[in-house]
């Protein structure tokens, strides 16, 4: 027989018994979509990682108003200044190196004619040093400029370009919002990464108090958008992260740490965290995913040899008018392949759609990779056919007087 | 009734079926059963041959080695010259597929397909193409006046009707050999009367046909007749 032929006579098969051969297909569709979408998971979550990597400081914890609770979710402007300065304190906090309190808002800068939007940080002297960040131009505010409010700006590399082009902007005038200020420097580049929120280049630093007075407007209890604290070694860090922690809770009067009104999120530890958890994860998703692609490989020989069974006679007849019992076992073969066919195709589709879909819904990235979609569909046929060779193989033995025999 | 005679058969020598001092025995459970004891018999080209006997008397046996569905324990059989006791079943296939065309008593056609698909199964192990197989199929059943039924699936048509598709499947690939088991037994008399009319038909057209029977109704249309009983000829030619 023909190869056209044998996909013929399955598919005449698989639609005579269309239901059937739906149900029979669940289990491989259902373990290929799991596959596919998990090990899209687990490569969403590594590019996503490696992106946050490259933009971040070292050692660094970021403190942020609200607590994890519902009730100190939405607690508002509840760190301020003061919090920023006592966790300065070397005998409060030895494992801080350095504290930066944050204000921060989008503001239209302007030279001349050339005006561009950019995130404006207001912070301190040693935001440079919190940040891991350094000068290429001019300099950093100090301390005096920072305590008398100056009207100076520090711009990111691309904000310094796209306002300037390629002159050295240290000295010019830029008016920020509505207040003019003169450049004294411009920060090293440090790459966009991944995220398009957070351009870690196209940025302005201005003093804390000047950001206050001019920019943001000062709050009557000095709060502060964010505080962020860098450790004295990658070793303290966790140190840091408890003195911050019970120096803010005494502070804050909060006696239950669940109560608290503020969240201290290590970005480095949550990155190698999601990075261990996604690969762990991954592995036990996409072997539970696995064992499902079994089940449902299982399950097509399952309904195989069902279908022999009932097909007797059919293959009694086959065989009396000439089918030799390679033709049978190719036929039962090809049609345990089509179905795997199926069954990988709509498990893609699904997966396929399911990339597309879930991220709005859990935000996470998908990313399934072709090769993916390849072995998905590789995979699926060499199952069936693997779980297809046990009922054909019984199929082509049959005796031709057994089987038309058999009512 | 439409004349169902193909293209006149070329008489020749040989017999069609040549069997020799054939026994059978199988194993029923732990008891051997000896269903034929020494079977010799001919069938010459153009016989239209009924066998008929009581249950147990051998004929399903004797069909079985017949229609080389099976081969015998002891003795010779040829078919059409072919000598087939020997064979394996890839050859055996290829005979059955080659030279005999087998009608039944249950049809046994595909419920998934409709009857054109149905006569031309045998045609495509034969590994003929497939405009062929249709024009040949669809020409056969029009013969046999079910043009207009073409499209139809086996439990859309009567039984008559279906015998008769089945029995264009059996002639459909020309076989030298037509070998019908209880072609009338699921049938009512009205429709048992119709195929029994495409047998002498068949007959008339220069066909070799050997009918297995146990009604003795059918046993008589032949030009021939042989009764089984116990394993041995009892009676007929031999």
């Amino acid at each position: 027989m023909k190869f056209g032929e044998l996909l013929r006579v399955a598919s005449e098969a698989v639609q005579w018994n269309r239901m059937r051969s739906l149900l029979t297909i669940l289990g491989i569709v259902i373990g290929i979509a799991a596959v596919m979408v998990t090990v899209g998971l687990g490569e969403g979550a590594q590019a996503k990682v490696k992106g946050e990597i490259s933009a971040l400081g070292s050692n660094l914890l970021t403190i942020s108003p609200g607590g994890s609770s519902a009730a100190t979710a939405d607690s508002g402007e509840s760190l301020t200044e003061r919090d920023a300065a006592a966790l300065s304190s070397h005998t409060v906090a030895p494992a801080i190196g350095a504290v930066a309190p944050i204000v921060q808002g989008d503001e239209t800068v302007t030279f001349g004619a050339t005006s561009t939007s950019m995130i404006v940080y207001g912070s301190t002297a040693s935001w440079l040093q919190v940040r891991s960040r350094s000068i290429v131009s001019g300099e950093f505010f100090s301390p005096a400029q920072e305590t008398e409010g100056a009207n100076v700006v520090v711009l990111g590399s691309e904000a310094a370009s796209e306002l300037f082009g390629g002159r050295d902007p240290v000295g010019e005038t830029v008016t920020v919002g509505s207040t003019p200020m003169t450049v004294i420097g411009v920060l090293n580049s440090v790459g966009s990464g991944t995220s398009p929120t957070t351009n870690e280049d196209d940025l302005a630093v201005v003093p804390l108090t000047t950001a206050q007075n001019s920019l943001f407007g000062a709050s009557s209890n000095d709060a502060v958008d964010s505080i962020l604290i860098k450790a004295t070694g990658s070793g303290t860090l966790s140190a840091a992260y408890q003195e911050a922690d019970n120096e803010l809770l005494m502070l804050h009067n909060i006696s239950e740490p669940a109560d608290a009104n503020f969240t201290i999120t290590s970005e480095q530890s949550l990155v190698s965290t999601a990075t261990s958890v996604s690969s762990t994860l991954t592995a036990l998703l996409a072997g539970i995913a696995g064992v499902s692609l079994l089940v449902g490989g299982i399950g097509v020989m399952n309904i195989m040899l069902v279908s022999v069974n009932e097909r007797t006679r059919e293959i009694g007849l086959r065989k009396a008018l000439g089918a030799r019992p390679r033709d049978i076992r190719l036929q039962f073969l090809t049609e345990a392949l089509l179905l795997g066919i199926l069954g990988g195709a709509i498990g893609v589709g699904i997966a396929l759609i399911a990339q597309h879909v879930l991220p709005s819904l859990i935000s996470d990235p998908i990313s399934i990779p072709a090769w993916v979609t390849a072995g998905a569909i590789g995979i699926s046929m060499l199952l069936s056919v693997i779980f297809g060779v046990y009922p054909a193989t019984r199929a082509a033995q049959l005796s031709p007087i057994e089987a038309l025999r058999t009512e | 009734m439409a004349a169902v005679a193909l293209a006149a058969v070329e008489p020749s020598v040989v017999d069609v079926i040549k069997v020799s001092d054939v026994t059978k025995r199988y194993l029923l459970g732990s008891v051997v059963v000896e269903a034929l004891r020494g079977v010799s018999m001919t069938v010459a080209e153009g016989q239209f041959l009924t066998i008929t006997g009581p249950s147990g008397s051998g004929k399903s046996t004797l069909m079985h080695l017949l229609g080389c569905l099976d081969v015998p324990t002891t003795g010779e059989i040829l078919i059409s010259g072919e000598r087939v006791d020997q064979m394996g079943e890839v050859e055996l296939a290829s005979l059955r597929n080659r030279r005999i065309g087998f009608i039944f008593q249950q049809f046994n056609l595909l419920a998934s397909v409709d009857a054109v698909a149905n006569v031309e199964l045998g045609l495509i192990y034969a590994r003929v193409p497939r405009a062929e197989r249709r024009a040949r199929s669809i020409e056969l059943l029009e013969r046999i006046g079910l043009g207009n039924h073409l499209r139809h699936r086996p439990m859309e048509l009567s039984g008559g009707q279906q015998q008769r598709v089945a029995i264009a499947r059996a002639l459909v690939g020309n076989p030298d050999l037509i070998l019908a088991d209880e072609p009338t037994g699921n049938l009512d008399s009205a429709s048992a009367q119709e195929i029994l009319t495409i047998f002498d038909e068949l007959h008339a057209s220069g066909r070799t046909v050997v009918v297995i029977t146990h009604d003795p109704e059918v046993a008589a249309r032949g030009s021939h007749t042989l009764t089984l009983r116990d394993g041995r000829i009892l009676a007929g030619v031999a």
